[in-house]
């Protein structure tokens, strides 16, 4: 008959297991292990001391091995008990404790408990935990964030709470909206709550910028077409209309819309129908139009650079946006709701502004509006290590201290100094911010050329 | 220590034991175990914690009630910002009572650095502590606010 000892020994020079033989007491009677990864930061276990003082994990679990003198009871384990080695590395190691059928060679009942390094396994499960766990955590922190967009519209200053009525009482009729405001008021928000107010999340959002399009494609994107219908058009494709049928389709900047197409747009809205380009067949969609400008129409028209008849049929109903200079204490509201998404995103601990930062705020002019207030509160956060932002954390441009008439440019240089590069970089943001985007605009509204346009933006990591 | 992923469980064991916060999550899996020698009286006596960092239940099983049995104690950590997970964390508490109702619970609201003040505190953790009759202790592992405290009362509380 083999040994039993002589079997595991055998067994465990031919593996990475290693084991250790204890009593009633607790108290090592024997040791084999080939590997010290498992006791390299704790205790090494010497004959007759206690085991508890190797293998803490024991503690507390003494009744549980008592229960094993039952020769019916079946192994315990206690599974990927983690180790950090000296070097720092996390390993793992499956503890299995089973009681000797042979006592030792006092008479006394013994157990053994075998150790087991399964680091590499362990690892791999790790990984694919935190995976999923990540994702889960991502998902709630999102519907966290989305618990502060419940209502839509931040605010509750009397211009505000203007615009919510408007949103009310369009809601059931559906009719063709224009919004107007400045660069950065919030009106793609509206557009969407327009939508969802009316017609909910599921029915078509379909929102198309007509600055950003050349000229030459915005008819082909919003009227689709026929295979064949001009040189590249190798298969048929359905236009935005068509896309948001059923829905709603927002043009943003509708003052940017080419002449052509604006006739072709009026078409449609007087009959609720159109043609794909190369087609003859009419379509009919419902949708409701909603439309967004920064520019004065009006003028535009006068400049006949809109047409009037146009104008008309997207003015039925027109909501014009409150640039937020204009909402007082609103701003502090909309910048505490910024902080706790950045908070969120940047795992920082900021809950709130300063006396000084909250004056600071409410005396700024806000050119940019809320897109501007978001990017200054996102800056400040990113900076700011503290729970309070403090005013020197606020970061305004300086040359729009005044409101931008729009008939020149000041630059006010503040007392503690500017850095160069800041300024060059706010100027490269607004520019494109200025022309939603386009290159070739913001670079001609600062007298660069298009590829030292580029480069700067480049240089300065700029995305917009 | 029993509580959800995420909420915070190993960060308070290590900024209890080792001082240390780690702003980077790294999942647990199976068990870690952590000691700490507390003073309990100027006459020198101890008591040696023993923490049992145990990785989220995702399905209990045997290993799980003899790590419950051999408890003295069990603090149960909840994210004070995802209250959606609230009633995971009961479910787990009551499996752990049924197996062990000598010991002691104790509630850690962790993450309180994201609150914006202790008024906005969940009211449904308050009132998952009275239910059980178990004391609240906020903590946040990231600021070392309550975690000293915490431990300290179930020092308390066991070496009495």
């Amino acid at each position: 008959m083999i040994d039993d000892r002589l079997l595991l020994q055998s067994i465990t020079r031919q593996t990475r297991i290693g084991y250790l033989v204890f009593d009633t007491d607790f108290h090592i009677r024997e040791k084999y292990f080939r590997f010290t990864r498992f006791f390299e930061s704790g205790d090494k276990p010497e004959v007759n001391s206690d085991i508890r003082n190797c293998i803490p994990e024991i503690h507390g679990l003494e009744q549980v091995l008592f229960e094993l003198q039952d020769q019916t009871a079946r192994p315990f384990k206690i599974a990927q008990v983690n180790k950090v080695a000296a070097n720092g590395q996390l390993r793992y190691f499956d503890l299995v404790f089973s009681s000797l059928k042979s006592p030792g060679a006092d008479g006394q009942a013994s157990y053994i408990c075998i150790i087991d390094d399964i680091s590499e396994t362990a690892s791999l499960q790790q990984i694919l935990r935190q995976q999923r766990y990540e994702f889960e955590l991502a998902k709630t922190n999102l519907a966290a964030k989305s618990e502060f967009f419940t209502d839509g519209l931040l605010g509750q200053s009397a211009a505000i709470e203007q615009v919510r009525g408007f949103l009310r009482k369009i809601a059931e009729h559906r009719p063709t909206v224009l919004i107007q405001g400045e660069s950065g008021t919030g009106k793609s928000l509206i557009a969407k709550l327009i939508h969802n107010t009316s017609l909910g999340t599921k029915a078509p959002f379909v929102e198309i910028n007509c600055a950003a399009i050349p000229s030459s494609l915005i008819e082909s994107e919003l009227f689709g077409y026929e295979k064949g219908a001009f040189t590249n058009a190798v298969t048929s494709k359905k236009g935005l209309l068509e896309e948001a049928d059923g829905g709603t389709l927002f043009l943003d900047e509708i003052g940017e819309l080419p002449i052509s197409v604006q006739a072709k747009l009026l078409s449609f809205l007087e009959n609720r129908s159109f043609r794909r380009l190369g087609c003859t067949e009419e379509k009919f969609v419902q949708l409701q139009l909603v439309a967004a400008t920064n520019k004065n129409l009006q003028k535009a028209v006068r400049n006949q650079e809109f047409r009037q008849d146009l104008f008309y049929r997207i003015h039925v109903v027109s909501i014009d946006m409150p640039a937020l200079r204009e909402l007082g204490d609103d701003i502090l509201l909309l910048a505490n709701h910024f902080i706790r998404i950045f908070s969120f995103d940047f795992k920082k601990h900021a809950r709130g502004l300063s006396k000084k930062a909250r004056q600071k705020l409410l005396t700024y002019s806000w050119p940019g509006n809320v897109r501007e207030l978001r990017n200054v509160i996102e800056r400040a956060m990113i900076f700011c290590d503290s729970k309070t932002i403090e005013d020197h954390d606020l970061v305004l441009w300086p040359a729009a201290e005044s409101p931008d008439t729009g008939h020149g440019f000041s630059l006010h240089i503040p007392d503690e100094g500017l850095r160069l590069e800041e300024v060059e970089r706010e100027l490269l943001t607004r520019a494109l911010e200025k022309t939603n985007g386009n290159q070739s605009r913001a670079a001609s509204l600062l007298g660069l050329s298009l590829d030292t346009f580029r480069y700067r933006i480049k240089k300065f990591d700029i995305t917009f | 220590m029993l509580g959800m992923f995420g909420v915070g469980k190993t960060s308070l064991v290590h900024r209890y034991v080792h001082g240390l916060f780690d702003d980077s999550y790294k999942s647990t899996v199976g068990v870690h175990i952590l000691q700490k020698t507390v003073p309990l009286s100027a006459a020198g006596k101890v008591l040696n914690l023993v923490l049992w960092d145990l990785a989220n239940i995702e399905k209990m099983s045997h290993a799980f009630e003899n790590y419950f049995r051999g408890s003295a104690a069990a603090i149960v950590v909840f994210d004070v910002s995802r209250p959606a997970s609230f009633e995971m964390q009961r479910i787990h508490l009551d499996d752990f009572l049924h197996i062990n109702s000598n010991a002691s619970i104790f509630f850690a609201a962790n993450k309180v650095d994201l609150l914006e003040n202790e008024k906005t505190m969940p009211a449904a953790l308050v009132e998952i502590a009275q239910k059980y009759d178990a004391p609240l202790v906020l903590t946040s592992a990231k600021e070392n606010q309550g975690v000293p405290g915490l431990f300290d009362l179930i020092a308390a509380k066991l070496g009495s």
